[in-house]
């Protein structure tokens, strides 16, 4: 139709119908960045839930935080991978480098607070705020408002419960990783919220 | 096309994803990809990904120029109908 001129010209209903289903197809081609970042949810919500879960009723089982997070770095970096294989983008690729650069300020800090004996909830603090900050760059970069809003109840709520409920940060940050999944479930199903 | 804008400008999506997404056969895509080719509206790479070959299908400048003239032009279409609807 674009390239005939000698194609009559479309009705006005056509013309709407022909724009509708441009309109669904360009909002098709952007869920592949919805799902993704919504397989990325159900990960970190996991580990979240189950981490921070264990913290606060096992505190003896704290050790269970690195591997679940190594684990956690691998599958992400495995579903980027993925997602590469069948699409190429400078958004793709700056999101990409966003959360490479967080690996690398996770592990220092890791590396940092490990070595001073530092308060493991003042590391947990300083993550979440480097996860949220991370979560609002990468909207901007794909055009997920989710994103925004995930990093905005994360920064708020992990502030909240660390500054006025101290006892209640773990589960606080639990109850964040089931959201997180639940949001990450809707995601991958296709609705964007 | 339009599938292709969504994906963002610079965007560019394997043969076998783009397929699956439009739910066309091969031979169909191949078809339609082609005559935008021919148009000067896509650019089609081929090359390998991991040993296996791949094809990449990214829009020119001039495609997205087109596409956006073409629906630029639908709207004036529909908005001229519902300006006459409007004036009876």
């Amino acid at each position: 139709m674009m390239n005939n001129t000698n194609a009559s010209k479309p009705t006005p209903d056509e013309a709407r119908a022909a724009l509708a289903e441009a309109a669904l197809q360009k909002k098709r081609a952007h869920q592949l960045y919805n799902r993704f970042s919504g397989s990325i949810f159900i990960v970190w919500g996991t580990i979240y839930l189950i981490a921070y879960g264990v913290s606060f009723a096992c505190p003896e089982f704290e050790p269970i935080w690195l591997p679940l997070v190594l684990a956690g770095f691998l599958i992400s970096f495995w579903l980027g991978g993925r997602m590469g294989a069948f699409l190429r983008s400078s958004a793709g690729r700056a999101f990409r480098n966003v959360w490479a650069g967080f690996g690398v300020a996770y592990f220092l800090l890791g590396w940092s607070f490990g070595a001073t004996s530092a308060s493991g909830q003042l590391f947990s603090l300083v993550v979440n705020l480097f996860v949220a900050y991370a979560l609002f760059v990468s909207s901007t970069i794909v055009s997920l408002p989710t994103l925004a809003r995930a990093a905005v109840v994360l920064a708020l709520t992990n502030t909240f419960f660390f500054v006025f409920a101290p006892s209640w940060y773990d589960p606080a940050m639990a109850g964040l990783g089931l959201l997180a999944v639940l949001v990450g479930v809707g995601m991958v199903k296709n609705r964007e919220l | 096309m339009a599938y292709l804008a969504g994906l963002g400008s610079d965007a560019a999506v394997e043969f076998g994803a783009l397929q699956e997404a439009l739910g066309l056969t091969e031979g169909n895509l191949s078809r339609h990809l082609s005559k935008l080719e021919e148009a000067g509206y896509l650019q089609i790479e081929k090359g390998y990904e991991r040993r296996r070959p791949r094809t990449w299908i990214r829009m020119s400048g001039r495609g997205r120029d087109a596409l956006n003239a073409h629906l630029q032009a639908l709207e004036e279409i529909a908005k001229q109908a519902r300006y006459s609807k409007g004036e009876a």
